[in-house]
C-alpha cells in the first residue's frame, strides 16, 4: 500500500511539472467556481459577484478577530458615502467555522452593519486567494484584483478609499 | 540549507509570476509565512529552560498555478532546526507536504492529491489546516464535486489523512448530498436537506478480538431560512468503536461503544438585533482516523466548543475544550462520556441619535453558555450505560456582557464582564472541578485626525479555586503609515512564586500583503485553542519574528 502511495506521489508531481511547463494563452482564476453561502443559506458563486463594473471590496473576517471587526465597523461608517460616490459594494467573507458561523449574522445585525455577509466555513476561498492571515482585504474591479492588503489599524480606511478611487481611474 | 532551499523556491515563484503576468500564460499565486523564535537560555521566573537548539522556526510556502479550468499546486514546509516548542514531533524536517491537480467547472470539480473538505458542519468529516495549532490533516486521494443543477450538490471523497510528513494508515471514504428544496431564487426562503456517509478503515493485526476494522458514520441535517429566522438541525451516528484510555491505549475491557451527536440551531434576526441559540449533545462522537493517534493528530471530524469565543488575553486563560470522547482518571476510572448543553447570544445595536444610542451609537452583546457532562451509570467502562439527554456535573459555564459606546468620531470604548465556571480537573486533568473566574475589561481606542490611533485595554480577573488573580494591559499605537507598536503585560500577581509578569513588546510592519512582526517577551504556559481544538504551549521567553506575504 505504501509503495502504491509513493508511486501516486511521483506521478502527481510529474503531472504538475508537465502542466506548469506547458504555459499557453488565457488566464483563469482558481477561485472562479468557488461557491459560498449567504446569510439566508443560499449558494453564491464567488465569480458572479466580482464580475462587476463597480469596485467590490471583499474583506475576510471572523467573529473572534478584533481588528477585522474594527475594520468593518469603520468601513461601515463610511460605506453609504462610498456607495453614493463610486457605487462601491462590500462583501464580508467570514471564515468562522461551524463553531461560530451562526453568531456572525447576529453580530452583523447587532452592530448595525449594512454589509453583505458570505460564509467560507472550511476556508476554500481563503485558500484559493492565498490569504495567510485575517483581516485581509481585496478590491476587485471588472473581475480583477486591483488591490489587496493584510492587517488593519484604525484610520486605514481613509487611505484605502483614496487608493480605490485612484486605481479605478487608472484601470482600463 | 533551509534558507537556500526557501530562496530557491521563491526565486522560481517570482520568475514564474513575471512570465505568467507578462505573457498571459495562466496565473501563479501563493503565500509564504514563517514563525521564528530565538529562545532565551533560561528564564527562572517562569520555570523555562531552553532546549539545545534555541533558534527554531516554522516555514510554510504555498504555490498555485491556474490555467483555464485546471489548477495545480503544492505546499512546502520546513521546521528548522526543529518546530517551535509545543508543536507535535511529527513536524520535523522539511519537504513538500501537499500537492494537487484539479479540474473545475461550474458543474464539476475533480481534485487529485491533497485537498481539504468538510461535510455539512464537519460533524462526521472535516479535513483542514490551522498552522497556529499545528493542524494539517488534508486528505491525500481524490475528490469529486458534482452540481448538476443549482439545487443539488454531491461530493465524494477517498484517501488518507496527512500526519506531519507522512500519512495515516487508515483509508477514509465517504459522500455527501445536499438538496435545496425551494427553487424560487427570488424568494428569501430556503430549505435544504443534507445526508452524509463516511467509512474509516483501519486494519488491525493484534490479538484483541473487539477491534472493528471499519467504523461508519451517518449524518442527516436540515436547514431552513425565511430571511429573519434561520433554523437548523443535525443528527449524526457512529457505529461501535473501541474506547481509548488516559494513557492512549485501548482499554483493558473489551466493550465497544457507539456514538451520537444531536444539534439544534436557531437564529432570529430583528431590525437592529440578532439572537443566536444552539443546543447540542455529544455522546462519544470524537473520532480519529487512527484509533491510537495522540493529542490533536489525525482528527476525522470537527466538534468545536459551542461557547462564546473571547478575544482578550485574560479571557483566553480558561478556555473550554469540548468533551467529545470518553475520558478517564488514572486506572481506567471513567470520568466523562460526552457533553450536553447550549449557548444563547444576543446582539443589539442602539442606533445613533436615539435615547440609548446617544449621538454616536451604542452596541450590546450578552451571551450565556453551559455544558454538562453526559450521565453514565458507573465508572467501570465494562458495565457502564450512557444516558442520552441526561446530565451530571457542570463542565463549563460562561456569562458575558459587552457594551460598546462611541463617544465621538474619534473615541470609542468597550466594557466587558465575564463570569466563568470551569471544571479544570476535567478539561486540563488537574485542579478544581469548580474553578470560578470573574473578569472585567475596559478598552478604548482614540483615532487621531492624521490617521494615527492609540488603543489600550486594562483587564482584571479574580480566580477562586485556582492559582490566583491576574491583571493585564495592552497598548497599541499605529502610526497610520504601515507601522504599529505594541506592548502587553499579563501580571499573575497571586502566583505562588510571588508574582510573574508575562510581558511582550514589539512592532509590526504592514504593506499591501507583506506583514512583518518582531517582538520580545514571555509566553505563558497554557492551551492555545482555535475552535475546539487546542495545542498546549509551554512557558517560554525570547525573541519572535513572524513574516507573511501573499502574491
Amino acid at each position: 500500500m505504501k509503495l502504491f502511495y509513493i508511486n501516486v506521489k511521483r506521478r502527481l508531481l510529474i503531472l504538475i511539472v508537465l502542466i506548469t511547463s506547458n504555459f499557453s494563452i488565457n488566464a483563469q482564476n482558481n477561485y472562479s467556481s468557488i461557491v459560498l453561502k449567504n446569510a439566508t443559506n443560499k449558494s453564491v458563486v464567488f465569480d458572479s459577484i466580482v464580475q462587476s463594473t463597480k469596485p467590490i471590496i471583499v474583506s475576510f473576517w471572523a467573529t473572534w478577530c478584533s481588528p477585522c471587526i474594527n475594520e468593518l465597523d469603520n468601513i461601515n461608517d463610511e460605506l453609504e458615502d462610498w456607495k453614493k460616490e463610486i457605487g462601491l459594494q462590500l462583501y464580508a467573507v467570514t471564515i468562522d467555522d461551524s463553531r461560530s458561523q451562526a453568531s456572525a449574522i447576529g453580530l452583523a445585525k447587532g452592530k448595525g452593519w449594512n454589509i453583505d455577509i458570505l460564509f467560507d466555513p472550511n476556508q476554500d476561498l481563503k485558500r484559493a486567494l492565498n490569504v495567510a492571515n485575517i483581516p485581509h482585504l481585496f478590491v476587485f474591479y471588472k473581475g480583477k484584483i486591483i488591490y489587496q492588503h493584510t492587517g488593519y489599524t484604525t484610520g486605514a480606511e481613509k487611505k484605502l478609499y483614496a487608493q480605490i478611487k485612484k486605481l479605478i481611474n487608472t484601470t482600463p | 540549507m533551509l534558507y537556500k532551499y526557501m530562496c530557491f523556491i521563491l526565486l522560481i515563484c517570482f520568475s514564474c509570476i513575471s512570465n505568467a503576468q507578462n505573457k498571459k500564460l495562466g496565473k501563479l499565486t501563493g503565500f509564504y509565512e514563517s514563525f521564528l523564535q530565538n529562545y532565551n537560555k533560561k528564564d527562572e521566573k517562569i520555570g523555562f529552560v531552553a532546549p539545545d537548539d534555541r533558534l527554531r522556526s516554522n516555514h510554510y510556502l504555498k504555490i498555485d498555478y491556474t490555467y483555464k479550468n485546471i489548477s495545480v499546486g503544492l505546499q512546502t514546509e520546513a521546521y528548522e532546526k526543529n518546530a517551535l516548542l509545543g508543536y507535535p514531533e511529527i513536524f520535523k524536517g522539511n519537504g513538500i507536504t501537499n500537492y494537487y491537480v484539479g479540474y473545475s467547472t461550474k458543474k464539476l470539480a475533480v481534485t487529485l492529491g491533497n485537498f481539504y473538505e468538510q461535510f455539512g458542519n464537519g460533524a462526521i468529516f472535516r479535513s483542514w489546516e490551522d498552522r497556529q495549532i499545528g493542524i494539517n490533516n488534508a486528505l491525500f486521494g481524490g475528490k469529486i464535486v458534482l452540481k448538476p443543477t443549482n439545487y443539488l450538490a454531491i461530493k465524494a471523497i477517498a484517501g488518507k489523512k496527512r500526519n506531519g510528513f507522512t500519512y495515516s494508515d487508515a483509508f477514509t471514504y465517504g459522500a455527501d448530498v445536499e438538496v435545496n428544496l425551494l427553487k424560487d431564487t427570488n424568494n428569501q426562503k430556503s430549505l435544504q436537506l443534507g445526508l452524509s456517509f463516511l467509512n474509516n478503515r483501519e486494519s488491525y493485526d493484534g490479538s484483541l478480538s473487539n477491534i472493528p476494522t471499519n467504523v461508519q458514520f451517518l449524518s442527516t441535517r436540515v436547514n431552513y431560512s425565511s430571511g429573519n429566522v434561520i433554523l437548523g438541525a443535525e443528527v449524526a451516528l457512529k457505529t461501535n468503536d473501541v474506547v481509548i484510555n488516559d494513557l492512549g491505549n485501548v482499554t483493558s475491557n473489551t466493550k465497544n461503544f457507539s456514538g451520537n451527536l444531536i444539534q439544534l440551531n436557531g437564529n432570529f434576526i430583528g431590525e437592529s438585533s440578532g439572537i443566536n441559540m444552539v443546543l447540542r449533545q455529544v455522546n462519544n462522537f470524537g473520532a480519529k482516523t487512527n484509533r491510537l493517534a495522540p493529542l490533536n493528530q489525525l482528527l476525522l471530524n470537527y466538534i468545536p466548543a459551542l461557547t462564546k469565543q473571547h478575544h482578550y488575553s485574560l479571557t483566553n486563560i480558561y478556555v473550554y475544550n469540548p468533551q467529545a470522547r470518553f475520558s478517564f482518571f488514572p486506572g481506567e476510572i471513567l470520568n466523562s462520556v460526552g457533553e450536553i448543553g447550549g449557548k444563547i447570544e444576543w446582539y443589539k445595536n442602539f442606533a445613533k441619535k436615539t435615547k440609548w444610542g446617544g449621538k454616536y451609537g451604542m452596541q450590546l452583546n450578552v451571551s450565556f453558555a453551559q455544558y454538562n457532562g453526559l450521565e453514565f451509570s458507573t465508572p467501570d467502562v465494562g458495565t457502564t450505560k450512557v444516558s442520552n439527554f441526561k446530565s451530571n456535573q457542570i463542565n463549563f459555564r460562561d456569562f458575558h456582557v459587552e457594551i460598546k459606546k462611541n463617544w465621538n468620531k474619534q473615541f470609542k470604548t468597550s466594557f466587558s464582564y465575564i463570569n466563568l465556571l470551569y471544571n479544570q480537573q476535567l478539561i486540563e486533568g488537574f485542579g478544581s472541578t469548580a474553578l470560578t473566574a470573574n473578569t472585567v475589561v475596559a478598552d478604548g481606542t482614540y483615532k487621531f485626525k492624521k490617521g494615527q490611533s492609540l488603543k489600550m485595554d486594562v483587564q482584571h480577573m479574580w480566580v477562586k479555586n485556582g492559582k490566583g488573580n491576574w491583571a493585564a494591559t495592552t497598548i497599541e499605537y499605529a502610526t497610520g503609515n504601515m507601522l504599529s507598536f505594541f506592548f502587553s503585560d499579563l501580571y499573575h500577581y497571586q502566583n505562588a512564586s510571588g508574582g510573574v509578569h508575562y510581558y511582550n513588546g514589539g512592532l509590526a510592519f504592514t504593506k499591501n500583503t507583506i506583514r512583518v512582526m518582531a517582538s520580545y517577551g514571555r509566553q505563558r504556559e497554557g492551551l492555545i485553542c482555535v475552535g475546539g481544538v487546542c495545542r498546549l504551549v509551554p512557558a517560554s521567553s525570547g525573541f519572535n519574528l513572524t513574516t507573511s506575504f501573499s502574491f
